[in-house]
């Protein structure tokens, strides 16, 4: 797969997510699929395995924010990796990463790596550049 | 700027400013309107910025850790960007987000995306990943 291809990947993806389309990951991700992001309600460890646990991730943010949509403001790929500068929004409506509900429209930033193998989606790392500035009640 | 200019440029980066804490090259590794983006860096007018307030972040780091050192893992260059993953190790021993000194030493991770303008880095993103530092240093 190409540099090009692989940002196609990553496009669709985040497409899907505000779609919440989990039939999505089965046909991109690796079935031996790693991720490092953010503990989200319910896991004490950023890091994790598997697509099943990676769909009740995409489940948890379109239950903390309403009509979420995922946009990639920045993308680049060199060899196997592709990094993208990416944002979602959404009105805070449950509690997200420790952080209450605030039922305000809000919009967080994030960096996303991703390591593509034979094709698929094989390891992801993200995190937030400014949540506690977006999601704090004040 | 090629994709091997911004390498070296991210490389000056973390050797020179972050490892060595030469906190003067950064004049001429940012542009004069740098945009700095990280969590718990305040807003002015809008926009987080700048020079200032990456120094300040910096000098934090040094502070509470002195004996810190910043490892590139995975680097992603384009003409015109750059995203790094990285990793920083150190001893704490001193205040860091109000947490006391607690001697431990500490691994934590953050991932980083540049933008390149006219050979220098016009704005940076910061993206803790990982196990946050102040949930290691109350292990």
């Amino acid at each position: 797969m190409s540099i090009e291809e692989h940002k196609a990947v990553l496009a669709r993806v985040f497409k899907a997510f505000g779609e919440l389309d989990l039939h999505m990951i089965d046909e991109t991700y690796s079935p031996d699929y790693e991720f490092d992001a953010p503990p989200l309600k319910g896991s004490s460890s950023s890091a994790s395995s598997g697509r099943e646990a990676f769909k009740q991730r995409v489940i948890a943010f379109g239950d903390a924010f309403a009509n979420i949509k995922y946009n990639i403001d920045d993308i680049i790929g060199e060899g196997d990796l592709v990094a993208t500068y990416f944002s979602f929004g959404g009105i805070h409506r449950g509690e997200f990463a420790g952080f209450p509900p605030t039922n305000k429209q809000v919009k967080v930033t994030g960096i996303h790596f991703t390591r593509f193998v034979d094709g698929k989606i094989k390891k992801t790392w993200a995190g937030f550049t400014n949540i506690a500035e977006a999601l704090s009640a004040n | 700027m090629t994709v091997e200019q911004n390498k070296v440029l991210i490389g000056r980066l973390f050797e020179m400013v972050f490892n060595q804490v030469k906190l003067e090259a950064l004049d001429e590794i940012c542009t004069p309107n740098f945009v700095l983006e990280t969590p718990g860096v305040p807003t002015s007018k809008g926009i987080k910025d700048g020079v200032e307030s990456f120094k300040q972040r910096i000098i934090s780091y040094s502070t509470a850790f002195p004996d810190i050192k910043y490892t590139i893992d995975n680097t992603v260059a384009e003409d015109t960007m750059i995203a790094v993953g990285f990793s920083f190790s150190g001893t704490h021993k001193g205040e860091f987000l109000g947490i006391a000194p607690t001697g431990k030493k500490v691994t934590a991770t953050e991932l980083c995306f540049a933008h390149v303008a006219n050979g220098k880095i016009s704005d940076l993103r910061f993206a803790p990943y990982g196990t946050p530092i102040n949930v290691l240093l109350a292990a």
